[in-house]
């Protein structure tokens, strides 16, 4: 009964059965001394098998056809019961089907049918030799228990009956829950919101232990997705656990460091760290052993988690670039040509025309030099073996000296990496920022600053433009980034420069990644060396990169 | 080549017609530009440069069947003396420098007035092998702020020195007190983010970039 066409084995099955019950009763009939109305009972229930069994009509799931065939069964069987109460079995099978297929309620539904329809028959002229005018009554309870038999059959049988391959099955009923999960509850399903609920497991499982959760980077550095960036110890323990997908436990100095590979299947997919600088007792072996426990539930999830968040980042690089193409390619093209028309006339015209020719010419190029910058924009990503301060720092130079803004840049940067997430979404909060700074604040300077030591960053953008005292008619920009912001677990805020310095004009957008805001613990992180005070202090104009 | 004087022979190379047409009229208006082709794909364009041997190539970046920047390499390369005109819509410093590398004579943005187009084509013709674009200097400008390239750590700092002064590995993991394999860590960290393939490679960018002090005998 399984197997790929699984119900095609049933219909030969179904039609088997129906032709038994038949003959079945054919036979009593005919020995009973009424041959021609068992020809025709014969006759016209074979018709009703055939058509109700039929592949084709009789697709599984199509409720109403056991009722039409209980209906059309009962009919027959009921109107010619005097000549044959041998058919009467056959009215099991509908009822069967219709509990095998649809199950319970068209159970109920078939059996109310065939009663209701061999009472009708029951009115019919009374049968001049004496015989019984309906089906003897015992047979209803038998009818509606094969029907609820068959109906509890199908409950059990359905969950070995695979509809598609269970791979497919299992891939979308996955896709399902991540589609799901990512409409509903956008934070539910990235990287780093799972790693730190598994961060405050461990720290919970044990006491005193310190936990980071790393991945490695496509440029093959390991980037803390929650936690410190690693020193050289930790870094060596990951990298040892990530070759031998094993627990790798080193100890120097009073400090013990042990790394355990999160898994999926066999594969890799981070490495958690759990390091110790109060004596090994948090790490005892059976504190050990329910980290591992808890990492080995967590794999899965994470490990979707990061494949999601790969999956959507690749959707959005191909949809900005099929953008910038489409751009490139189509309006931007068109609107140069435009141009090169009006130089055309230009040199035609008087010289009064030429004059607001040329006006609308510059026009038109300061449109066609948006555009470039807006497939600029569209293409621009991040470079894993470029820092991301030297990232955002070109993009801010070559975009602010378009606009003739003079733009200083000021950056410290660890050799330590962001995830890529969220070094792209800051890229892209910066763009917005840089975009708005262009656009409407009417400014003369610029100033990029990027603090990056992972987990922690701090960028800023500032300019000494007309401030937000109007409102902007891009509040959607600012909506916009926020929105990244919080997707990296990052505070924005935007701000008048005059808030901090009186004498300052201007706005300032900062972009705050502080991952310890987000715990409890305060044992969690070291404290920040540089402190809070030198991270709000504005730049005064320094220009380029400055080492750590 | 008609000859009346000495006329600037251009072939223009772009996949948008309007465009080609909008530049021809321009070159036509000059006087002294003669347009003796128009190609819109790479392919044709290699083809009209055979036959029509023009002395200035106008090309777009982007092709449908391939770089304009690539054709500009290879046209420069097969005739020393042509001048090349590189027009582009794309607005980042990569393709002008690009450009620059393949031995293009000048670079123009799609939203410059035509005329510019003519006057680098009049410039690529007179100085095929003198690079010009309207923000040339910014662009370079722009390319000496980046920051700084590489940055090693702390730790690296220590184990670059080490390096340089010539330590081996397992020296170099006893006197900074780690296992050897992390000393390996660190170099292997450090070679790629100098991008050197070995120690020697690795210690003439450390010098050049002056990040360690250079060290007189």
């Amino acid at each position: 009964m399984r197997g790929k066409h699984w119900w095609r084995d049933r219909w030969v099955w179904a039609i088997v059965a129906r032709l038994l019950a038949i003959a079945f009763g054919t036979v009593l009939t005919v020995a009973a001394g009424h041959p021609r109305e068992a020809a025709a009972v014969a006759a016209l229930l074979v018709l009703i098998a055939v058509v109700g069994v039929l592949p084709g009509v009789a697709e599984p799931g199509r409720w109403w056809l056991p009722v039409a065939e209980s209906v059309a069964a009962a009919l027959v069987v009921g109107a010619l019961v005097p000549a044959g109460p041998a058919f009467v079995p056959y009215l099991l099978l509908p009822l069967v089907r219709a509990g095998l297929d649809s199950g319970l309620r068209a159970v109920a539904m078939s059996f109310c049918a065939t009663g209701a329809v061999l009472a009708l028959t029951a009115l019919a002229p009374a049968d001049t030799a004496g015989r019984p005018l309906t089906v003897p009554l015992y047979w209803l309870p038998v009818l509606a228990a094969a029907g609820a038999v068959a109906a509890w059959a199908r409950r059990v049988l359905r969950v070995e009956r695979p509809l598609v391959e269970p791979a497919y099955a299992d891939a979308h009923r996955l896709l399902s829950e991540l589609y799901l999960v990512a409409r509903h509850l956008s934070l539910g399903l990235d990287p780093h919101t799972l790693a730190t609920a598994l961060v405050e497991e461990l720290q919970g499982l044990a006491e005193g232990a310190r936990a980071t959760v790393l991945i490695r980077s496509a440029a093959g550095r390991f980037v803390p997705v929650v936690g410190e960036a690693p020193n050289p110890l930790t870094e060596s323990v990951v990298l040892d656990a990530w070759v031998a997908a094993d627990l790798v436990r080193r100890g120097r100095s009073g400090v013990t460091v042990l790394g355990l590979p999160v898994l999926m299947g066999e594969r890799v997919v981070a490495v958690v760290v759990l390091s110790d600088a109060t004596g090994a007792q948090s790490l005892s072996d059976e504190s050990v052993a329910a980290c591992r426990a808890a990492i080995a539930q967590a794999g899965p999830r994470l490990a979707s988690a990061l494949l999601f968040d790969d999956v959507r980042r690749l959707a959005t690089v191909d949809e900005r670039h099929r953008l910038a193409r489409e751009i490139h390619d189509g309006i931007a093209q068109d609107m140069a040509s435009v141009g090169y028309q009006i130089d055309d006339i230009a040199s035609d015209a008087t010289s009064e025309v030429a004059d607001r020719l040329h006006g609308l010419r510059e026009h038109l190029t300061t449109l066609v030099a948006e555009l470039r910058l807006s497939i600029f924009d569209l293409r621009a990503g991040v470079d894993e073996t470029v820092g991301l301060a030297r990232t955002l720092g070109d993009y801010v130079q070559r975009v602010g000296s378009q606009s003739g803004l003079v733009v200083h840049v000021s950056t410290d940067e660890s050799p330590h990496r962001l995830p890529l997430a969220t070094e792209v979404e800051l890229l892209r909060i910066v763009q917005e920022a840089v975009t708005n700074v262009r656009r409407h604040a009417g400014a003369a300077n610029l100033w990029l600053t990027v603090v990056v030591d992972p987990p922690r960053a701090r960028v800023t953008v500032a300019d000494d433009g007309r401030g937000l005292s109007a409102p902007r008619p891009d509040s959607v920009g600012i909506t916009g980034m926020k929105e990244r912001a919080t997707r990296i677990g990052a505070s924005l805020s935007v701000r008048n420069r005059s808030e901090i310095d009186p004498t300052a004009r201007g706005t300032v957008v900062e972009i705050l990644l502080e991952p310890s805001r987000g715990t409890t613990r305060s044992n969690l992180t070291v404290t920040d060396a540089r402190g809070s005070d030198d991270m709000t202090h504005l730049p005064g104009g320094s220009t380029g990169g400055e080492t750590t | 080549m008609t000859g009346v004087q000495e006329q600037i022979t251009v072939l223009l190379v772009d996949d948008h017609q309007l465009i080609r047409e909008g530049l021809r009229r321009a070159f036509d208006r000059a006087g002294d530009v003669e347009v003796v082709g128009e190609a819109s794909t790479v392919a044709e364009a290699v083809d009209a440069l055979h036959r029509l041997a023009p002395r200035v190539l106008v090309t777009d970046v982007k092709l449908p069947d391939g770089d304009g920047i690539a054709l500009a390499e290879k046209a420069r390369k097969s005739t020393p003396a042509l001048g090349v005109v590189v027009l582009t819509m794309y607005a980042g410093d990569d393709k002008l420098f690009a450009a620059l590398d393949a031995g293009a004579s000048a670079f123009v943005g799609k939203d410059a007035p035509a005329e510019e187009v003519v006057a680098a084509a009049r410039h690529a013709a007179a100085n095929p092998r003198a690079f010009t674009a309207r923000d040339l200097a910014d662009a370079m400008q722009r390319r000496m702020n980046a920051p700084a390239g590489p940055k090693l750590s702390p730790r690296e700092r220590e184990v670059l020195e080490l390096l340089v002064d010539g330590l081996a590995i397992s020296q170099i993991a006893r006197r900074l007190y780690i296992s050897e394999s992390t000393a390996k860590t660190h170099v292997a960290n450090i070679y790629e983010k100098l991008g050197a393939g070995n120690r020697a490679q690795a210690v003439m960018a450390a010098v050049r970039l002056g990040l360690v002090e250079r060290h007189t005998e």
